[in-house]
């Protein structure tokens, strides 16, 4: 959600919605044959000019994806945004296509906006409980729409819900699987690892009542950090269904960046986002996992505004020991210590033919080096594009790994999956940021 | 609802069946038989004027609201039955019931007098559309427009009697999905342009 955007809306207009299993279905099964298409366009172009680069090809896949995806909406489209999270896994061509798909949806009928209402409120309407209330969505968030109101004088960003949307999460999901599997050649076991994580996210996220409680908490928890704001909730107008806040002004990364914005104010709202979720990582042990440009306004004095806890994740206590021990250095000095620290995040197991233990031991070592740089030092430059550039070609080499992806067994742990999104997309948005910024961590083993 | 009504509903919902006789009914609800043949003829014609009833009130609630008369035709339609599902919650049981026992296409006598008011309405409503263009005129189709759309309540009134999800969220979705195509369907679209080129060639 965010400020009003229409150009975006009219860029990729949707008149209808597949509704049945079998028509979503269908759609996938579409993109498939139009992606294998693509790949035919790809070689017979690459024949007659050779100079045809693999970023065109990617680029109308990722196109073609997106506009199956956008159209399923619901938890599909949130799948999507998940995906285009993870920067490292994705060529750049998917990542912007999916980027797009954070943003447009087809709307919910005014009718049925009331009638969400009068059964949220007792019988009263929009215009029964606040001054004024638009009628036309203003922007669409991935499983509502939100739409402008102002009551006493203050202007509200009221949420509201796409109906049947819990119910459709499960099946949603079993259709992603496929894609998943095949177009960005995830591994099957990793993928059953991760699912259940997702499809447990996805429902807590269809709870306004239960992202209301969180947002207001981590605000209060998080009020001493400078230059971050959090709009106020407003239980009495909010419900399962229904969420209302106060407006946000500002504007969303990309917008923001085409202001050039000076280095001094690009470091303060970097910083911001780094303590942000530092603290919330290190101390409360639970965390907006969501950072995508989307949920964060940004204002030219540098104040970053953040709204959607959506997607909190809570950090089980003997995970988080588990998961942040490589951060100390003095690990990576003793071979025994990092063969039992591997061994507990399940990157490697006992049973590995030794060859195998010898090869994912490297290869998670390089990952877990290369992830965790920016902790190593005082002060890191995020503009560095050589740092992103070894974190993606990393990525795309793990993505190739036929032992990777031939694994009987998951790597890595569920827990895991949405500590390293949020951290990706922090990285990324402080990429974009060029951000400069101390990099001082709450860390500590004695949590 | 009439205490009449509200007692036959209870009649019916508890057995499973209609009363043996307006004798046996009467009977039981302490009343005068005759009392019953005021309000009406037969057992089949109450149960009618209850569904008609629901609509009646349905329709006296939305177009009373101002905001009512500045919609288009397509959130006309969409109030309706968003408005409609709300007022027959209240009697839903008695709905299901006596749905079930419907000949399934197009409706029997118990949605007689219900279709009646209906069309009447959706008939002015899309005269509406017609004249703020939003619903495209089409020689001999316009008059069969209300066909379609009540085919389109009966599969919404079929569907929420099966739908078991949480506040009928579900039959919401399927409100919101068979509206949009019907009015993609009225409205001008591909049909007419293909209709039109038609013409043109064969004409020649």
């Amino acid at each position: 959600m965010a400020i009003p955007d229409p150009e975006r809306r009219d860029q990729a207009p949707q008149e209808t919605i597949p509704t049945t299993k079998t028509e979503r279905a269908t759609k996938f099964v579409q993109t498939g044959v139009k992606i294998g298409g693509n790949y035919l366009k790809h070689y017979a172009k690459k024949l007659v000019d050779p100079s045809t680069s693999r970023e065109e090809l990617h680029a109308s896949n990722a196109k073609d994806i997106y506009n199956a995806l956008s159209e399923l909406k619901g938890s599909a489209l949130k799948v999507a945004q998940m995906m285009s999270m993870d920067r490292n896994l994705l060529p750049q061509a998917y990542q912007e296509k999916f980027t797009m798909a954070q943003y447009s949806a087809p709307p919910l009928s005014y009718p049925l906006v009331v009638k969400t209402f009068m059964s949220a409120f007792g019988g009263q309407g929009p215009t029964d409980l606040f001054d004024t209330f638009s009628k036309e969505a203003v922007n669409a968030a991935s499983i509502g729409q939100v739409h402008k109101a102002t009551k006493n004088g203050r202007t509200l960003a009221v949420k509201i819900q796409y109906p049947g949307v819990a119910d459709s999460i499960t099946s949603d999901l079993k259709m992603v699987r496929p894609v998943a599997v095949q177009l960005l050649g995830l591994n099957e076991r990793d993928l059953d690892l991760y699912m259940t994580e997702v499809r447990d996210m996805l429902v807590a996220e269809t709870d306004y009542e239960l992202e209301l409680r969180n947002a207001v908490e981590i605000a209060e928890k998080c009020a001493h950090i400078p230059h971050i704001y959090f709009p106020k909730y407003y239980p009495e107008f909010s419900a399962r269904r229904v969420l209302t806040m106060d407006w946000v002004p500002g504007q969303h990364l990309g917008e923001f960046l085409q202001t050039n914005p000076s280095q001094e104010v690009r470091n303060r709202l970097g910083q911001a986002l780094w303590d942000f979720y530092d603290y919330q990582m290190h101390v409360l042990l639970r965390v907006h996992a969501d950072p995508h440009p989307g949920n964060f306004l940004m204002q030219p004095d540098g104040t970053l505004g953040i709204i959607d806890f959506g997607c909190v994740k809570i950090i089980p206590p003997e995970y988080y020991r588990k998961h942040f021990k490589v951060i100390s250095p003095s690990i990576f000095r003793d071979e025994s210590t990092l063969d039992r620290v591997f061994r507990d995040l399940t990157f490697v197991y006992d049973d590995d033919p030794p060859h195998l233990q010898k090869l994912f031991k490297d290869l998670f070592s390089e990952m877990v080096q290369l992830t965790i740089r920016p902790f190593r030092e005082q002060q890191f430059d995020f503009g560095d594009d050589s740092f992103f550039a070894q974190l993606y070609s990393f990525g795309e080499r793990i993505s190739k790994m036929d032992e990777l992806k031939k694994s009987k067994k998951p790597r890595g742990s569920k827990d895991a999956l949405y500590l390293n999104r949020t951290y990706f997309g922090l990285y990324s948005m402080l990429n974009q940021l060029k951000a400069n910024i101390s990099t001082k961590t709450s860390f500590s083993l004695e949590v | 609802m009439t205490q009449l009504q509200q007692q036959y509903i209870d009649y019916l919902l508890t057995h499973r069946r209609r009363p043996a006789s307006v004798y046996a009914f009467a009977k039981t609800a302490g009343l005068d038989e005759r009392a019953f043949y005021e309000e009406c003829s037969s057992f089949a014609q109450l149960e009618a004027q209850i569904w008609a009833d629901a609509l009646g009130q349905t329709l006296g609630r939305i177009t009373q609201d101002e905001v009512y008369n500045n919609y288009t035709a397509r959130e006309k339609v969409l109030t309706l039955y968003y408005a409609l599902l709300e007022q027959l919650k209240a009697v839903r049981s008695f709905a299901v019931f006596t749905l079930d026992r419907e000949p399934p296409l197009f409706g029997g006598e118990l949605l007689k007098p219900f279709r009646a008011k209906f069309d009447e309405h959706i008939k002015s409503v899309i005269n509406d559309g017609v004249y703020s263009g939003e619903v495209n005129d089409r020689p001999f189709l316009t008059d069969r427009y209300a066909d379609l759309i009540w085919w389109q309540v009966l599969f919404l009134l079929r569907f929420w009697a099966k739908d078991t999800s949480p506040d009928f969220e579900r039959t919401d979705a399927a409100v919101e999905k068979a509206v949009n195509l019907s009015f993609d369907l009225l409205g001008r679209n591909l049909l007419d342009s293909a209709f039109d080129f038609g013409k043109f060639v064969l004409g020649k």
